[in-house]
């Protein structure tokens, strides 16, 4: 016997094989990480880091970009993204406190964590700990250009729901800074593999867009992923009405070839 | 899914890995920092290794109802050491708690024979008269197969011949010395030889 060598390559026995091969392809059920995250109270940590600064930096590149094509409008994405991260994320190691939770970030960091908690099963013992309203309803660390050493600020009370046309558009700024996330996270797990994943991000995309910005690369995506989900059918459908209402779009040549029944590239 | 309610502990152990409590409503700066590290690191942990926590549970022999449990015990304790873990071994210290969780389970289960109503090794004979298995069945055979394996062999067997670990990464997580990991592994392997050779050949296995 082999003992480097896995048995499912080496074992004579065809049953062996088909057992371990069935052994290697379980996946647990749908939402499982999920609900694991909610069960933990930390339903909410990944979305978190969609601060206020995020669509404050992003902000300007993102609607340059939309208008350049879906091509560019994918690239200036990221980078946005990305340059906002790292604010936010010097800002946290730069000691910036959890202060104020904007109207323009509290909104979507909510309505993410709500709609997956409406979402869990009713028989979930577990459901909102008093983490998981903390997480909600207090600190969300956002970028601040204090040094370290600041001192702890207390919190502020939200801004009036009845806000100037400035905090509008700084909700809009937030929505879409969450909106962006929601599809990069959806590309992060169809490049990881994780397509159930993906699938819950875009469920949660459309549940939450309002700006209707990416609303054509998230169709884009759920082709994608249903394809990569085995449901070729519901994706050529859906490659269909994308193709009757973009029909010279950048990916038409595909989504073409998949209306028409072509395995996908 | 039905979750435990977390123990006093339990809920304290979430708290400080969420928010500092000492002072609501004012915190501090660096502290703030470094929960918020802990916990994105914890969840991103969760979303990467939850599947292979799902998985290792099920074939060490944790019954599908009871799994949601488990894996929130198994995460918890990780909660608990996740300063001492190094990044890149989040893995091997899952499966560690991992068997040990699952070992646990099982005792429970013998302890209280009534609650293994349902279980994987009480089920009836899976066959269909067509002979055709599923994928489940399959499993459900693995199942039975893995069972009727000592937990010290089956973690061996399970993490290499289904979760690609090498024997130094499992003999590693388990903590026991290389030789001892690969005796375990051939002694498995032989046992789960033997055992699916006595079950013959089923219907719908492969010529």
């Amino acid at each position: 016997m082999n003992d480097l060598v896995p048995l499912l390559d080496t074992s004579d026995s065809a049953r062996t094989r088909a057992l371990l091969r069935a052994g290697r392809g379980d996946t647990p059920p749908s939402h499982f990480s999920e609900r694991l995250l909610l069960g933990l109270g930390l339903a909410g940590a990944v979305a978190s880091l969609t601060a206020a600064a995020s669509a404050h930096v992003a902000r300007s590149a993102i609607a340059g970009a939309v208008s350049k094509g879906s091509g560019a409008t994918s690239l200036m994405l990221v980078a946005a993204k990305w340059v906002a991260v790292g604010v936010v994320g010097g800002g946290i190691l730069a000691g910036g406190v959890s202060v104020a939770v904007s109207p323009r970030l509290k909104a979507p960091v909510t309505s993410i964590d709500a709609k997956r908690a409406s979402k869990a099963p009713a028989a979930q013992r577990s459901a909102p700990r008093a983490s998981d309203a903390a997480e909600l309803s207090v600190p969300v660390p956002v970028a601040s250009a204090e040094p370290a050493e600041s001192k702890p600020v207390r919190a502020t009370p939200l801004a009036p729901a009845s806000a100037t046309s400035s905090a509008q558009t700084s909700a809009h700024d937030g929505q879409l800074g969450y909106e962006v996330r929601l599809i990069d996270r959806t590309r992060e797990a169809l490049a990881a593999g994780d397509f159930a994943r993906a699938s819950l991000e875009l469920d949660t995309f459309e549940h939450v867009t309002k700006t209707g910005v990416l609303d054509r690369e998230a169709r884009i995506l759920r082709i994608d992923v249903l394809q990569k989900l085995g449901q070729s059918g519901r994706a050529r459908v859906l490659a269909g009405q994308y193709l009757k209402t973009y029909p010279n779009d950048a990916h038409a040549a595909r989504l073409r070839a998949l209306a028409a029944g072509a395995a996908s590239p | 899914m039905t979750l435990t309610t977390l123990t006093d502990d339990e809920s304290l152990l979430v708290a400080r890995t969420t928010l500092p409590h000492d002072e609501p409503g004012l915190v501090e700066g660096q502290e703030a920092a470094r929960v918020q590290q802990q916990r994105r690191r914890l969840a991103a942990v969760v979303a990467n290794h939850s599947p292979l926590v799902w998985r290792a549970l099920r074939r060490f022999g944790v019954p599908e109802r009871d799994v949601d449990d488990a894996a929130q015990q198994v995460f918890l304790a990780f909660a608990q050491r996740l300063a001492e873990v190094e990044s890149g071994k989040e893995a091997a210290y899952l499966v560690a708690i991992v068997v040990r969780v699952s070992a646990n389970a099982r005792r429970k289960l013998e302890r209280s024979p009534e609650l293994l109503s349902g279980n994987i090794e009480l089920a009836p004979a899976l066959y269909t008269p067509e002979g055709l298995l599923n994928e489940k069945q399959l499993r459900e055979e693995l199942d039975r197969g893995l069972l009727t394996l000592p937990l010290e062999q089956r973690a061996v067997f399970v993490l290499f011949e289904l979760e690609g670990f090498s024997l130094p990464e499992i003999a590693e997580a388990l903590r026991v010395p290389l030789g001892t990991a690969t005796s375990r592994l051939r002694r498995a392997r032989a046992h789960f030889e033997t055992w699916v050779k006595a079950r013959g050949n089923a219907p719908g296995d492969e010529p």
